[in-house]
């Protein structure tokens, strides 16, 4: 009869092999890009011979497509297209030790490029569309500023996007000033928000010209009220977070403390594109949540007016049941708009 | 044009590592069946036979040093090994403390691979009957490299290029704390038997320092 201790261990280490299979290990593609000192991982999955491709760009700063995908999934887009998930540097999963002053939005820009080129070497790409999230979407907006760029893109689909962020932080302190007033009109958690209204009025009079507070902890404290007001996600839920994240998948521990080191760069990507937004002028699709906290959709009709785009050929979608992220809160009316989208672009 | 890169070759690397990790780790200690029938066919004998001298001798040690080797899980299930040494330069019956230059390799899939080399200083307290816990912490330098894909980046011209992995050297900062049974104490075999479970930095990771978890498992034999 075999040791105790030695089937003890023989069935961790068979754990360890059958954790090892994992489908985060398996599916899709995986490769590198690197530039100025940052090493950063891409994910491709889906419908690659569809020969249309979908580059992601996460939110944040600091936030992780990568972490995004595994833990909340995007099948039903992926059953029809490729999309590349790209992890910026300084952000989730992304290693190397790139200089603090390679985090500005020159470089992301840069960044974003070489991921196109790679992918566009690597795959048959027929049509290459561009989708950002959130800080994704100044991302996106700065790379598109650019006509070289602009002509390997066909596309541009915003999430709850951000491409003027003093417009941004004055929609999303009022929108939280707003929500905190009425829960202590209706007695919820009253001497909390009195404590935070108070805060938020020792905040200067808009139009913001910096962040309307000190740094990081600020940021962490404003993100938190609008969590607890439902801002971020509509219901409230968030996506689960199981143990084979952490055990058996690409995530380690980096997506906790990266972005909160990134944090302290947030006041140098303070900037206001809308001005020279004119210059993009591909078809572009602008998604939002009707109830979201963090980028409010009282954002929308800045971007579309401020796009060069022919009317059209761009269009603002609501998301009646969502907040922040659309794409997760209800993921089949997000996947039907975008399918409708490509396949105008492309037909 | 595609790059010089197929898919399959880094899958393939990417399984056999893994696989042939866990596979060695296994048959290590778990032993073929036909050693286990052995042993269980003749374990009363080889019992009453081991303890018969053991009653009048004890596995004192006889030098100071012992070897090391274990299961070595970065956050407890990404694969690895550590191997290494321990001197003791101080202990009596309850209490020694130790110092254990170590080296040892793990891989976390999609993310990336290390080697280490590592000192730490160790007390470990150990009860009559053979249970023990230990502490110890130590520093040392570790190599990483990304895996999962090819790394590709921009040359100066403007045209892309790729290669296997991207490297980068670290400074790893141990904690550990562990228990164990050390079967000297029981007349059995100068041998112990330990778990330990531990937090590692790794700097510079992002220009800060990474933390991460570290589980080991493994066997200790004193000379």
């Amino acid at each position: 009869m075999r040791h105790p201790t030695t089937s003890f261990i023989s069935v961790c280490l068979t754990c360890i092999l059958l954790l090892s299979c994992s489908e985060y290990y398996q599916d899709g593609d995986w490769f590198y890009v690197e530039d100025e000192g940052a090493i950063m991982p891409v994910w491709v999955r889906g419908n690659v011979s569809s020969g249309i491709f979908i580059v992601f760009l996460h939110g944040g700063p600091g936030e992780s497509a990568i972490v995004e995908r595994i833990a909340a999934g995007n099948d039903y887009l992926e059953e029809h297209y490729a999309v590349v998930y790209w992890d910026q540097r300084g952000s989730g999963l992304a290693q190397g030790n790139p200089s603090p002053e390679t985090y500005n939005l020159d470089q992301f820009a840069e960044d974003v490029d070489l991921v196109v080129d790679v992918v566009k070497q690597k795959y048959d790409v027929n049509t290459m569309f561009m989708m950002g999230h959130s800080f994704g979407g100044m991302l996106g907006t700065e790379y598109l500023l650019d006509d070289t760029r602009q002509d390997k893109i066909a596309g541009w689909i915003a999430i709850d996007g951000v491409h003027n962020y003093p417009l941004q932080w004055e929609l999303a302190v009022e929108w939280v000033v707003e929500n905190a007033n009425l829960k202590v009109q209706n007695g919820e958690g009253t001497s909390y928000w009195e404590g935070e209204l108070e805060w938020y009025n020792t905040f200067p009079d808009p139009p913001y010209t910096e962040l309307p507070f000190a740094g990081a902890d600020e940021i962490a404290r404003h993100s938190a009220n609008v969590a607890y007001l439902n801002g971020w996600y509509y219901d409230g839920s968030y996506p689960e977070s199981k143990p084979e994240y952490v055990f058996a998948s690409p995530i380690s521990l980096a997506y906790v403390f990266t972005p909160i080191k990134l944090r302290d760069h947030w006041g140098e990507w303070f900037e206001d594109r809308s001005p020279e937004m004119y210059q993009i002028t591909i078809p572009s699709l602008l998604l939002w949540g009707r109830h979201d906290g963090g980028v409010p959709v009282e954002l929308a009709p800045d971007v579309y007016n401020s796009l060069g785009t022919q009317a059209e050929e761009k269009e603002i979608v609501i998301f009646e049941n969502s907040a922040h992220h659309p794409h997760e809160e209800e993921p089949e009316l997000f996947t039907q708009v975008v399918v409708e989208f490509i396949q105008s672009v492309v037909e | 044009m595609r790059l010089p890169h197929s898919r399959s070759q880094s899958l393939v690397f990417e399984s056999n590592a893994l696989f042939l990790t866990t596979l060695v780790l296994a048959a290590i200690v778990s032993g073929s069946p036909v050693v286990d029938a052995q042993e269980d066919a003749g374990a009363k004998t080889e019992l009453a036979s081991a303890q018969a001298p053991a009653a009048n001798q004890t596995h004192e040690a006889s030098t100071k040093f012992a070897v090391m080797a274990a299961y070595y899980g970065e956050m407890i299930s990404h694969p690895g090994f550590s191997i290494g040494m321990e001197y003791y330069f101080f202990e009596n019956n309850w209490f020694a403390a130790y110092v254990s230059p170590q080296v040892g390799w793990y891989i976390h899939p999609r993310n990336h691979y290390a080697l280490f080399m590592e000192g730490n200083i160790g007390a470990r307290f150990t009860a009559r009957f053979g249970l023990f816990g230990e502490l110890l912490g130590g520093l040392g330098y570790q190599q990483r490299w990304t895996h999962g894909g090819r790394v590709y980046s921009r040359d100066s011209d403007g045209s892309i290029s790729s290669r296997f992995a991207a490297g980068s050297a670290a400074l790893k900062v141990n904690g550990r704390f562990g228990f164990g049974w050390d079967f000297a104490r029981n007349n059995l075999l100068p041998m112990v038997a330990f778990v330990r479970v531990g937090v590692f930095g790794e700097y510079p990771y992002n220009n800060y320092m990474l933390l991460h978890g570290s589980f080991e498992a493994g066997v200790i034999y004193r000379f």
